[in-house]
């Protein structure tokens, strides 16, 4: 186990986006059946709710995912089979839980050099315009990408 | 397939999580008689003074008791023992699911996961209650 507040696992050949960015399109094809398409690099500034999921011990940082409220009700409703308009109420939920799954899945595709990181449980933040102000000297990589044709940017910040 | 429908306990903190893996049961040809939920290890334990379900199905990051801390409460000190439990977790390493079966898990099903997956784990546990 590291201790203090730096990540210590020097980025995959190719980078981190790869690996993010697969994660994500694990989740959403396994989970939701609804593969991923391409992005629009703007969508942040878009975005309604955003989930976190942190990272501690050989990483230390967070996963968010950025959408829209919309896109989040089609989530909650891809996940349980339903009507999106019934599906409100669980929108921040589904968010989360998928935003959880990206985390886990993106630990799992750095293997045993990940064994001593740790996800936290998510949390959601909403409101108009939701924009995050990243660690200035830290890593930030965006990926974006497109969900049933809404913008869905999947991100990680990393302390170095 | 089980001979029976079964009694099954999901713990999650999400609820939409609860009933997609109570979905993926149903997918994988599992016949479910009673979903019972609980939100936290906590709230599972009080589940089990009241009802004895035939599987239990247990996420491992959750806030209040995690699933890690139920299981081992479950193992050593409760009278319900002896109902298989199956981790349901992101907590995909391999150093994790052995610390699981160590502590009792009779499986370990990382999210995300299949229908396929879940019936190859539960199946065997549930068949012929």
């Amino acid at each position: 186990m590291t201790t203090g507040y730096a990540s210590h696992i020097s980025p995959p050949k190719g980078g981190w986006s790869p690996l993010l960015e697969g994660a994500a399109r694990e989740v959403f094809e396994v989970m939701l059946k609804s593969p991923l398409g391409a992005g629009d690099a703007s969508a942040e500034q878009n975005s309604e709710l955003i989930a976190m999921v942190g990272l501690t011990g050989d990483l230390s940082g967070f996963v968010s995912v950025h959408c829209s409220t919309e896109a989040a009700c089609r989530m909650a409703a891809k996940m349980l089979n339903a009507d999106p308009q019934a599906y409100n109420d669980t929108a921040r939920d589904a968010v989360g839980e998928v935003c959880n799954m990206v985390a886990g899945s993106f630990k799992s595709k750095l293997g045993s050099a990940a064994a001593d990181c740790k996800l936290s449980i998510p949390f959601i933040i909403s409101g108009a315009e939701c924009v995050m102000e990243t660690n200035p000297g830290g890593t930030h990589v965006k990926v974006p990408l497109s969900f049933d044709g809404s913008p869905l940017v999947v991100a990680l910040d990393l302390r170095n | 397939v089980a001979t029976k429908a079964i009694r099954v306990l999901i713990v999650d903190d999400s609820s939409v999580m609860r009933r997609m893996v109570e979905r993926s049961l149903r997918e994988a040809g599992i016949e479910v008689g009673e979903t019972l939920e609980a939100g936290d290890g906590w709230a599972a334990l009080d589940v089990l003074k009241r009802q004895s379900p035939d599987l239990i199905l247990c996420d491992i990051n959750m806030p209040g008791m995690n699933g890690m801390e139920f299981l081992h409460i479950l193992r050593d000190e409760h009278g319900s023992k002896n109902i298989p439990v199956v981790m349901v977790t992101t907590e995909g390493t391999q150093l994790r699911a052995a610390e699981a079966q160590a502590a009792g898990a009779r499986g370990y099903i990382r999210k995300p996961f299949t229908s396929e997956q879940i019936r190859r784990q539960v199946l065997p546990l549930v068949e012929g209650k």
